[in-house]
């Protein structure tokens, strides 16, 4: 099986069932596509060529899409979540998390908090965990106490929780009660050159707003878990649309070598494919 | 569309050399420039092509009311496409015809938008390939265009087969930059605005086309104008709108015809009246376009002269008529046809040379005396002011010298067309002028500002002929005509008396929100005819500022006004003094309620009790301290001791507050031969004072001691000293 083709700079032209398909570096498989067919592996040319079916595939039934819009059962899906899953697909993550993590944001209360969330993963770019809950910095003493009120242990490995409603919801009261998470963009703005940078998982029904102010790089939430304290750059931490382990001191390596992993699988099975094609 | 391309004249050639012919060279740069380089707007071409392209082939065949279909690009399907379903394409007419430039199968009708044969391959000025599927016959072939290795655009076939699906070309390719997406969107937007037929679009859920709003459809048959009437006037062709932008020296040939340009049309050409540039990004202004344009103008102008003819004509008085006109000129739309009606009518009143429109007459001062016998005086009025101010007529000078070495002069009235002028008839035995005056000073202005003319015989014996003045200027509607005897009539005044007497009041000065000590100063009350008669009023006489007193001393209005205020007597009230002057005593006199001041002071003088008096006396000896009757103290002495008759004094009264200094200044001016002189009383009662302090003399350590004490003191020195 092979099918005729065009490669022009970024262009493809596939034709498969004598019905053209373009495919650009704006395509979600772009990659893939010109991976494929560099290798001849027609079969997954086929099969990720259109990408709303690939979508649907990769969706497992929990997405649907109606013209340019993805959606979550009967919610559409946020920019930055449809983003999220074309990331994802294209880097070769399974669903899975992000199953877990829309059906975690879906349990949380308010939808003020839903809304305001979006905003913050957009601007903040952090990374999900394979069971649905997402990633944040927090700044503390040295003494891993927290810098506000030097009262709260945030040492690795605890949970720091607090009543849901005693947490102040209002967006526009900036600074107030709550368990406090950020994103990159926050961290200079808050506490001295000695604190410490650590990483808390949090789960999406557990936060209860995003501030206004610091253009949506701060949130309050009433539980998280502290996983690790960043050693190095931290701009380094998290590379990935989804964290696959984690408290370890080397979170961007586990990445890495996860991702290797996926590829290599991916690969593997084009083998397989290609060589039950020539058979 | 059929295009007119050959020389108007053939070319007449005799005893020339050789001939050659201009070529194109077949290069990457020829056609680099026919795709891309002819495009200032890459994207919006390419979706205005390829959908006229679908939809000539829809016309083509015979499908007029069925859309074809159009993907937009988005973050899932980043490609653009256009499907027609029209007559398709054969392996051949995709070969040769589609992939030549220039190549055209719609140059022998109107019936088709396309002609050049270039619109197929704006795509190129884009990407550097695209798909093209076509499908007729019940074949459908697939072909990718592309620019090849040496910049040459080419097509290749990537398959044929059989298909059972409807004929028709897909052209479809990849968007690469995810912020193209959006320019895609507001281009079909543009585009298809003005398209007969929507197409059916896909890939982005909220497209929705801007429905023009427009003030007046078909003003003449396809030619609208929108709602904001004002800025570009659009032609649209065959589903395509170019904006009119007529070179200027077009303009300036078109006359007032131009500003219709300027009034936010919609005009609907046949395909094959305008010619465009190869671009279709605008019109190429050839004799031909610009002659279509000017005609369906004309056309419009015609109508729009028509629709006005009537209304114009409608209105009878000349006057109006002209102001209508004017009004109307204001609006764009309608500049052009009010000046072709002015200049069909001939109409007296309008002046098409005139910014304003309206004509103005000159009517010689001289002529209209001796033909009509009419002299004009004039006046005008501007809205929030009072006053009325005289118009002067104006004067032209001849440019040479006549025989005795002068300038000849002309002396005329210049009246304008206007509906805030009036004229006044004066139908009285009397002038006019004043009443005149009067009345429009009086009346509510009802425009911004009026010039009124007031006509008056110069023969009072003979008439005025109004009717000929008026034929002269064209006759100003009838309610700018107005009779002297209708104006309203200035109130005279009752009686001589009063009606010119100057009133004066003594008040405060403002003292501008910070402290400074209250000045008293005179200031205009009105006339003596404004105070009411039956209220009673108190006067001083004035020479200039200075008091004309009766006492014989000097003192100032001001001083006297703060004795008054200050000395306590309660007879006075809360008195406000005027001031009458000199001249005006003698009617102030006759006035019976209004009183001198001076005697109003004796008077209350004169009649002061004696309970009054005491308080004063009390008040002037305050100082001391018993002054008050004190029943403890006297109850406990012997009746007969001085301090007890002295005390008992002023059992009863009470002090009035007072300024005994202004007391006194008012009883040695005004209270000479009353029946009880105050200030007596109170030296009288000073010396008593004096005589029981010096009997007693340690009364005045001891005031605050109590009574019994006091008493004791008393009967000590009454015992010691005896009664």
């Amino acid at each position: 099986m092979s099918f005729p083709y065009l490669i022009q700079g970024k262009n493809i032209v596939v034709v498969i069932n004598n019905t053209p398909h373009t495919v650009t570096s704006s395509h979600i498989s772009y990659e893939k596509v010109k991976e494929a067919i560099r290798t001849g592996d027609w079969e997954t040319v086929q099969n990720i060529i259109e990408p709303k079916k690939v979508i649907l595939e990769y969706g497992a039934g929990k997405i649907s899409i109606q013209g340019d819009k993805m959606f979550w059962k009967d919610t559409e899906f946020h920019n930055t979540l449809s983003n999220r899953i074309i990331s994802m697909f294209q880097e070769g993550f399974p669903i899975e998390p992000m199953v877990a993590f829309m059906e975690n944001l879906m349990s949380n209360p308010s939808k003020r908090a839903v809304d305001e969330l979006y905003t913050f993963l957009e601007k903040g770019n952090l990374p999900i965990t394979p069971d649905g809950y997402f990633l944040a910095y927090k700044k503390v003493r040295k003494d891993y106490l927290d810098i506000h009120s030097g009262t709260m242990d945030n040492s690795v490995g605890k949970t720091v929780e607090m009543e849901r409603n005693t947490v102040d919801d209002n967006a526009n009261n900036t600074c107030s009660t709550g368990l406090h998470f950020c994103s990159l963009a926050y961290l200079d703005h808050f506490g001295g050159s000695d604190s410490r940078v650590l990483v808390l998982k949090i789960n999406p029904r557990d936060v209860v707003s995003i501030p206004a102010d610091y253009n949506a790089t701060k949130g309050r939430a009433c539980r998280y878990e502290v996983i690790d304290e960043i050693g190095g750059a931290v701009e380094e931490a998290f590379v990935a649309p989804v964290q696959m382990g984690q408290a370890d001191g080397a979170t961007a390596d586990v990445i890495r070598i996860a991702v290797e992993a996926a590829v290599k699988a991916a690969l593997a099975a084009h083998a397989a494919q290609s060589i039950d094609a020539t058979e | 569309m059929i295009l007119n391309t050959a020389p108007q004249d053939q070319a007449v050639l005799s005893n020339v050399g050789e001939i050659g012919e201009f070529r194109i060279r077949n290069s990457a740069k020829a056609f680099n420039i026919l795709s891309s380089g002819l495009y200032a707007n890459k994207v919006k071409a390419i979706v205005r092509e390829l959908s006229c392209n679908a939809v000539d082939s829809h016309a083509a065949a015979g499908k007029h009311e069925t859309p074809f279909d159009v993907h937009l690009p988005n973050q899932l399907e980043p490609w653009f496409s256009i499907r027609d379903y029209g007559t398709g394409l054969s392996h051949e007419q995709v070969t040769q015809i589609y992939t030549t430039y220039f190549e055209s199968t719609k140059t022998a009708s109107n019936e088709f938008i396309g002609a050049l044969g270039l619109g197929s391959k704006s795509p190129f000025s884009y990407t550097d390939n695209f798909t093209v599927t076509a499908i007729q016959n019940g074949v459908k072939g697939v072909y990718t265009a592309f620019i090849n290795d040496v910049g040459v655009p080419s097509i290749a076939m990537m398959g044929s087969e059989a298909t059972t699906e409807p004929a028709g070309v897909e052209v479809k390719f990849a968007v690469t930059d995810r912020y193209d997406f959006d320019k895609f969107r507001t281009e079909a937007r543009n585009v298809y605005r003005f398209f007969k037929l929507q197409p059916v679009v896909s890939g982005y859920n909220d497209f929705k086309i801007d429905v023009p709003e427009y003030e007046k459809m078909d003003i003449v048959p396809n030619v609208h104008q929108y709602k904001s009437a004002h800025g570009q006037t659009i032609a649209i062709m065959g589903n395509i709108a170019y904006p009119v932008q007529f070179p200027d020296s077009a303009i300036k040939e078109m006359g007032p015809l131009a500003n219709l340009l300027r009034c936010g049309l919609e005009m609907h050409f046949g395909i094959g009246e305008l010619d465009f540039q190869a671009s279709r990004e605008g019109l190429s202004y050839i004799p031909q376009t610009i002659d279509s344009i000017k005609a369906k103008l004309e056309e419009l102008n015609g109508a729009l002269t028509g629709l006005l003819k009537t209304e114009a004509d409608a209105v009878e008085n000349l006057w109006e008529r002209a102001l209508f006109l004017a009004k109307r000129k204001d609006n764009t739309l309608w500049t052009a046809a009010v000046q072709k009606y002015a200049v069909d009518a001939d109409l007296p009143t309008y002046d098409v040379n005139r910014y304003g429109g309206t004509k103005t007459f000159k009517v010689g001062i001289e002529e209209l005396a001796k033909d009509c016998n009419i002299v004009i005086r004039a006046f005008h009025r501007y809205r929030g002011n009072k006053s009325c101010s005289n118009t002067k007529s104006s004067m032209d000078y001849s440019d040479q010298k006549n025989a005795t070495g002068h300038y000849d002069t002309w002396a005329y009235w210049s009246i304008n067309v206007d509906l805030s002028h009036h004229f006044v008839i004066n139908n009285l035995k009397t002038g006019a002028g004043e009443r005149a005056k009067y009345h429009y000073r009086e009346s509510t202005m009802d425009v911004s500002s009026r010039t009124v003319y007031v006509l008056e015989p110069v023969d009072r014996t003979k008439p005025m002929k109004t009717d000929e003045f008026f034929k002269q200027i064209h006759n100003p509607p009838a309610e700018q005509q107005v009779q002297a005897s209708a104006l309203l009539e200035k109130p005279r005044a009752s009686s001589g008396i009063g009606r010119n007497v100057s009133i004066l009041a003594l008040q405060e000065r403002n003292h501008g929100g910070y402290y400074r000590a209250k000045e008293m100063v005179w200031r205009d009350a009105g006339k003596l005819d404004q105070f009411d008669a039956k209220t009673t009023f108190f006067y001083l006489p004035l020479s200039g500022f200075a008091v004309q007193t009766t006492t014989g001393h000097s003192f100032t209005a001001t001083e006297l006004n703060t004795w008054i205020k200050e000395s306590g007597v309660s007879g006075f009230g809360n008195i406000t003094i005027y001031g009458v002057r000199k001249t005006d005593i003698e009617a102030i006199k006759l006035q019976k309620n209004w009183i001198n001041i001076e005697e109003h002071v004796t008077k209350v003088l004169s009649k002061i009790s004696e309970k009054e008096v005491m308080g004063l006396v009390m008040s002037a000896l305050d100082k001391h301290h018993f002054t008050n009757y004190n029943s403890n103290i006297v109850e406990q002495v012997d009746p007969k001791s001085p301090f007890s008759v002295y005390n008992t004094k002023f059992k009863g009264h009470s002090k009035v507050r007072h300024n005994e200094h202004a007391l006194r200044m008012l009883t040695t001016r005004y209270a000479k031969g009353t029946t009880f002189d105050v200030n007596a009383v109170i030296t009288k009662f000073e010396a008593e004072t004096k005589a029981i302090y010096a009997r007693y003399p340690l009364l005045k350590d001891i005031y605050s001691a109590q009574s019994a004490d006091i008493a004791e003191y008393i009967n000590l020195i009454d015992a010691k000293k005896g009664i």
